[in-house]
């Protein structure tokens, strides 16, 4: 059996980050767009992406061997380590989430300051770069300076999935606005150049990353080429190209388009969180 | 010039007697499962042909340590005479450093350190053994090897769960211008430890004499353990 040092509540954090920044980021691109036709699904975005980090920061202070002593962060600060300038990172933006979240529930989306909906952005967006950060400044073979943008874009898609399951009302407007099927293939096409980006570069370096590689190719097999890349990026491509193609509606695959794309993320950064222990 | 401590294990002296593992479990206190000072030995080739080796490990105290990079809190640093030790109280148990470690040298306290000598009071033979808790109870010490010398000046002597923690080259026993414990009790004087920055100490003249090698030198840590005279 496996001996981890980080289990699974690691990789729930890390997904739970990602699905927050995901729906946050997607309902700030809505807002600017249309604050007004998008409002519910903006409103959903703003109020469900702080619970969902705050849930997973959760999980991960269980994690901790001391979680009382995460307050010393705040002074004993490390600027070479990255989860300590996360730390910081994440506190902002669920501070500023949580207050974006208050303002929406009680004075509704028009209340809020786009300054402030661009200062969340911005923190979202570096929080959803340090989930990968954070294991790729740990420089073990598989967590290499790829898993930041695998991560990344992993987040988006999967939060950006999570908030159209949650709003499939309003998705014939999007559909017939942004030609959603080809943006999100353009994304899933970005995230599977990134993954094999990823696997190349543990194949073709130094031995311990061929190591990593092979472990990846043997042990991890069905949860690589199962679970995170056939379930998470080639089944929701091939549906959307169909959809694409006109042989299918959006309406009829959404389902199941989106829930494989939310799987196939926290599979994804599982699977990358158990090889970076496992080699 | 500030002091830069490092040690040298001749393998050549070295017998394998594991008197430095057991002295640092003496000294420190460390109990199953962590081992501050430890070997590994590996064998090599098919029978009849067969060699192996025994290589003493412990932390290298590396120049460019991956552990103190990533440390949220700066509870795993180098201290003044370039030592990588860690302070407990900053510590939030977050493994980082255990994962950036190329050696596997850094260990986490899953539970209280010998809790068992506090609450275990079963006896093999009752009214006939001592239970555990009575044995510390009537040593008047929480447990039968505890080293007050190392509790005093700010170190742990009795670690609490839910730190990481690892080989502090005795630096409690060095800054009272001791060895640390491996080196003392080893019967075959195969380790040297000394001020790498003192040309005239002894384990510079000695690292000039002979062409040491590190573990894992491609990690580009800078390891300040060295070992000469490879037996193969």
């Amino acid at each position: 059996m496996m001996h981890l040092l980080w289990d699974i509540r690691v990789s729930l954090d890390l997904f739970l980050g990602g699905l927050g920044v995901g729906a946050f980021l997607v309902g700030v691109i809505l807002y600017y767009i249309d604050a007004k036709v998008y409002d519910t699904f903006v409103k959903k975005s703003f109020v469900i992406a702080p619970l969902l980090v705050i849930a997973g920061l959760l999980l991960l202070l269980t994690e901790l061997g001391r979680p009382l002593n995460v307050i010393k962060t705040i002074y004993a600060i490390n600027p070479t380590s990255f989860m300590s300038i996360g730390i910081f990172l994440q506190s902002a933006f669920v501070a500023v989430a949580l207050l974006i979240a208050f303002k929406v529930l009680t004075s509704g989306v028009e209340s809020l300051c786009s300054k402030i909906i661009y200062a969340g952005a911005i923190l979202a967006g570096l929080v959803g770069l340090y989930h990968g950060f954070l294991l790729s400044g740990i420089a073990k073979e598989p967590w290499n300076n790829a898993i930041p943008v695998i991560f990344f874009v992993s987040s988006i898609l999967s939060g950006s999935s999570l908030m159209l399951l949650l709003n499939l009302e309003s998705l014939e407007g999007l559909i017939a606005r942004f030609k959603l099927p080809i943006i999100i293939n353009m994304i899933l096409t970005l995230e599977l150049a990134a993954v094999f980006a990823w696997v190349y570069n543990l194949a073709l370096t130094t031995a311990s990353s061929k190591h990593a590689y092979e472990v990846l190719m043997g042990s991890f097999g069905i949860e690589f080429w199962g679970l995170s890349i056939l379930v998470g990026l080639i089944i929701p491509m091939v549906l959307l190209t169909l959809v694409i193609l006109g042989k299918t509606s959006l309406k009829i695959v959404a389902i199941p388009t989106f829930a494989t794309m939310v799987l196939g993320s926290f599979f994804l950064k599982n699977l990358v969180v158990y090889l970076g222990q496992a080699v | 010039m500030a002091k830069k401590y490092g040690m040298i294990i001749d393998l050549h002296r070295c017998v394998g007697c594991g008197a430095c593992d057991l002295a640092c479990k003496s000294e420190n206190n460390t109990p199953d499962g962590i081992d501050w000072a430890s070997h590994k030995i590996e064998t090599y080739g098919v029978f009849p042909k067969v060699t192996y080796t025994h290589t003493p490990t412990l932390c290298n105290h590396c120049e460019d340590a991956p552990c103190v990079r990533v440390c949220p809190t700066q509870a795993m640093h180098k201290n003044e005479d370039g030592m990588v030790v860690h302070d407990p109280s900053l510590c939030i148990g977050c493994k980082s450093c255990m994962l950036a470690d190329p050696y596997g040298v850094i260990f986490f306290n899953k539970e209280h350190a010998f809790l068992d000598y506090v609450t275990d009071d079963s006896s093999i033979v009752k009214g006939g053994t001592f239970s555990k808790k009575e044995l510390s109870d009537k040593a008047k010490a929480p447990f039968p090897n505890f080293n007050a010398a190392r509790g005093a000046g700010g170190y742990e002597a009795i670690r609490r769960k839910g730190a990481v923690e690892k080989c502090t080259f005795c630096n409690h026993r060095v800054t009272q211008g001791l060895a640390p414990a491996c080196v003392v009790a080893c019967p075959a004087d195969a380790r040297i430890f000394g001020d790498l920055n003192d040309e005239k100490s002894q384990i510079s003249t000695t690292l000039r004499a002979h062409k040491p090698t590190v573990l894992l030198p491609e990690k580009g840590t800078k390891p300040k353990v060295f070992y000469i005279r490879s037996y193969n």
